[in-house]
């Protein structure tokens, strides 16, 4: 026994030595490689900029290919490329090509490693080459969850319209994309995708109709509303007649002040009702607020729902705040609501005379 | 007589050798178990998407509740780095929970603030009456409600419920910052899964002494007191690696109320938190696995590794004390409330596990090891025992518990390395051999205390904290 307790004694210091020794030299290693990557960064950049004002042709920095370069490199360039356009983008691309990062970007879109299919796919993306769609797609079925998500998001990137069947197709199936970042890939392609994306409201998938709601309202898309105001009415599937209601708020159409009307009367989902009143505040107009005055009103409505109908009364400019005034004086359910808002408003008031009054005395 | 008191102590002996075998062993495993998804989350996280996260129109607004009770010496930096987080779209609830002190007053000079008319929904029940409401002249999305105290942080918090606006509500202790992009890391799973994912929490981390620049956390080092210290330690060990592995396993109870986020109609559902219990976070979350479980229905609660919150932990031995009596107390509560779920098949792996879990290590721990020891004393006086064995058990145990911080340790420097100073490391050795010996046994006192009042069931309160106040310390230049 005495030799057993003693073995685990040992054991157990041992096993503590080699994890703190692992921990330490991992610790020493990284280090080193920081100080490295910030040397051959500094050494690089006077290059790198040079070259991307268009001063200096393409940088040889290291006829010897070091890995360390390559890595500074891709940061730094991958860094960039979210923020430049034009010729300074396209020199960019042209200098991740001319060193083959593309290429092994590609090579590596089949490699073992999830963390590096993930990051080729970052990569692919940030060029923007509408020809590497193929790759891309290929990885938004992959086995890995975060490649799959990495896959989509660098498939917008690429402002391919193409891509919208298959990113949309990519919501369901056994290897999903969360409808998030599907949705965002989607708003990355551009108006442009608005075409493709119309036909799919009509689809049989609920999920495939309420992200193309989503993405058409995001893109303002006036030609959709008709379609969106009888998804709104009719659609079987709360969720799709959500993102339809908000999607005609954010297009703004006068057309949807009616569907919009009718699902913010009793019987709806709360959820229904609050995102057709947020969205006719959005709309504005004497129909829009003549609706959100007669919910407020008249009742019966949730605490929640009261709140965002006085709101949304509130952002709608004079004639919805005389109908907030007229409301507040009264005594019906929406009385504190209505009064709530308006002391918003004033305050909101009060602080644009005062900024007007501090530019007049400034002026 | 004497020989059966022999047989006794010989098997109680056995019985804490197993005990402890099992408690750490259990660690163990849920430090492993967590470790796949630590290394995960750190892979994924330079393709984590927070940029789209935070330009996606389709993100949801959060609500971020803060109870305040006496904090005039945080509030106003707390404040505005919530209001500085960097989100699409947030509201900021301050429930000043009948501050004595200058708490109200200061947000009011610091944000202009103006007396609202705004009607409170009576979504969750509330105790304490409201006294005013309160709104920034400047137009920031802030909010401050004026209540009396009703001695439960849940009231507070309920009534910020029920004035919040937005689907999601964030909870965060009013002494604590949250790193800048913390809101943003914990929303991804709702995000991700909007349907399924309930409730998700982020990592507490000690922030004592920490460099704080506007409300930001710029240079964590460890604590120089050892009372922190330890604590920080003991946060990274049992905290984060301990509830990353239950994560992992689907059996989370914990989302501690210094920083968790929830699906605002599922706290309402369930009725907000409950008023009576002192660990009103942990019941929650039981509260909503009991009703999910109960009723079938698919549902995530997720514990983030990365994304963290820094808060002011007790420097002194009696409010640390009483903290840690409050805890045991309130688990006593939370357990015996739920304890219909213990052993049933019908609620899974919380059920069949990570409740007997709870009732066999977390509750009845101290008293195990406390038992322990005047057990062992008796042995060796009886000489039923041997100096030599009772060496050697002591030394094992210990040397186990050890390697369980060395494992913590360990991995918190492949992964994270949030303390980059290399002494830091070397003092979160010492701290977690301090741990074992000493503070390990205070703890164990403490939390029978904890249970002592809870058999006892006399009134619990909260009691007061004291601040130190963040950046009240210049900051250290880093090594």
């Amino acid at each position: 026994m005495g030799a057993l307790l003693l073995a685990a004694v040992a054991g157990l210091a041992l096993a503590q030595l080699a994890l703190l020794a692992t921990a330490v030299s991992v610790r020493l290693a990284q280090d080193l490689r920081q100080r490295r990557d910030r040397e051959v960064a500094a050494a690089i950049r006077p290059v790198f900029a040079g070259y991307l004002l268009g001063d200096w042709p393409l940088p040889a920095v290291d006829p010897g290919r070091s890995p360390a370069v390559d890595r500074v490199l891709e940061s730094l360039t991958l860094e960039l490329l979210r923020k430049v356009r034009g010729g300074e983008r396209s020199r960019l691309v042209g200098l991740l090509e001319a060193r083959g990062l593309v290429d092994r970007a590609r090579r590596r879109t089949r490699s073992w490693s999830a963390f590096r299919r993930a990051h080729a796919a970052e990569l692919l993306g940030a060029v923007g080459d509408p020809r590497l769609l193929p790759d891309l797609l290929r990885l938004c079925r992959d086995r890995v969850p975060e490649v799959r998500v990495a896959a989509a998001r660098a498939a917008g990137k690429l402002g391919n319209p193409q891509a919208v069947p298959l990113l949309v197709g990519s919501l369901s199936g056994p290897r999903p994309v969360p409808a998030s970042v599907v949705t965002m890939a989607l708003v990355h392609l551009g108006p442009s995708a608005a075409t493709h994306l119309r036909p799919l409201l009509g689809s049989a998938s609920a999920p495939h109709r309420a992200a193309a709601a989503q993405v058409l309202g995001v893109f303002g898309d006036l030609a959709s509303t008709s379609q969106l105001a009888a998804l709104v009415r009719q659609d079987p599937d709360d969720s799709v007649r959500l993102a339809a209601a908000v999607a005609l708020g954010r297009i703004g159409s006068p057309a949807g002040v009616r569907p919009l009307g009718c699902a913010l009367a009793a019987g709806h989902p709360d959820a229904l009702r609050m995102a057709a009143a947020a969205s006719l505040g959005r709309i504005g107009g004497s129909a829009a607020i003549r609706a959100l005055r007669c919910c407020l009103a008249g009742g019966p409505l949730s605490h929640q729902v009261a709140r965002v109908v006085a709101e949304a009364l509130a952002q709608s400019g004079p004639e919805g705040e005389a109908a907030l005034e007229r409301i507040a004086r009264g005594r019906g359910p929406g009385r504190p609501h209505a009064q709530a808002a308006l002391a918003i408003l004033r305050l909101s008031q009060e602080r644009t005379r005062e900024l007007r009054r501090l530019r007049e005395r400034t002026a | 007589m004497t020989r059966f008191l022999g047989e006794l102590v010989i098997w109680f002996n056995w019985f804490v050798l197993a005990y402890f075998l099992a408690l750490h062993t259990t660690y163990l495993l849920l430090i492993l178990a967590g470790t796949a998804d630590v290394v995960r989350e750190l892979r994924a996280r330079s393709f984590s998407g927070h940029d789209d996260i935070f330009a996606n129109p389709l993100t949801p607004p959060v609500s971020v509740v803060v109870p305040a009770h006496d904090e005039e010496a945080v509030i106003v930096e707390s404040v505005r780095a919530m209001l500085a987080l960097r989100y699409p779209e947030l509201e900021v609830i301050v429930v000043d929970d009948g501050s004595r002190d200058g708490t109200f007053e200061k947000l009011s000079r610091e944000f202009d603030l103006a007396e609202v008319k705004r009607p409170m929904s009576r979504e969750v029940p509330t105790l304490g009456t409201v006294r005013s409401v309160h709104a920034p002249r400047g137009g920031q999305p802030l909010l401050v409600v004026r209540k009396e105290c009703a001695g439960r942080r849940a009231d507070a918090l309920n009534v910020g419920i029920n004035y919040s606006r937005h689907p999601l509500i964030c909870m965060v202790d009013a002494d604590s910052l949250l790193d800048p992009e913390a809101l943003l890391e914990v929303v991804k799973p709702f995000v991700d899964e909007p349907q399924r994912t309930v409730a998700a929490g982020g990592t507490i981390r000690v922030a004592n002494e920490a460099a704080v620049d506007r409300g930001r956390v710029v240079g964590p080092r460890l604590p120089s007191r050892w009372l922190p210290r330890v604590q920080a330690v003991e946060y990274l060990r049992s905290f984060l690696h301990g509830r990353t592995g239950w994560s992992r396993l689907s059996g989370l109870l914990i989302i501690s109320g210094a920083f968790g986020v929830f699906r605002r109609d599922v706290l309402v559902e369930v009725g907000g938190l409950d008023l009576r219990c002192l660990a009103e976070d942990a019941e929650l979350v039981t509260r909503i696995h009991h009703r999910m479980r109960a009723q079938r229905r698919p549902y995530r609660v997720v514990f983030l590794a990365d994304p963290v919150c820094w808060t002011e932990v007790p420097t002194t031995r009696s409010v640390l004390g009483r903290q840690r009596q409050r805890w045991s107390r309130g688990l006593a509560e939370m357990l015996w409330k739920h304890r219909g779920m213990l052993l049933r098949p019908r609620y899974g792996l919380i059920g069949l596990v990570v409740l007997p879990y709870y009732w066999a290590f977390e509750l009845l721990g101290p008293v195990v090891e406390l038992l322990g020891l005047p057990v062992v004393a008796i042995a060796l006086s009886l000489g039923i025992l041997g100096l030599h064995y009772a060496f050697l058990f002591a030394l094992a145990s210990l040397g186990y518990a050890l390697f369980l911080s060395v494992c913590a340790l360990s991995l918190e420097e492949l992964t994270f390395r949030r303390y980059p100073r290399w002494q830091d490391l070397g003092w979160a050795l010492l701290a977690a051999v301090v741990e074992n010996c000493g503070y390990r046994q205070l703890h164990a006192w403490w939390r029978l205390k904890g249970l002592w009042a809870a058999l006892r069931g006399r009134a619990g309160s909260w009691g007061a904290m004291p601040r130190m106040g963040f950046g009240a310390l210049e900051p250290r230049p880093q090594s």
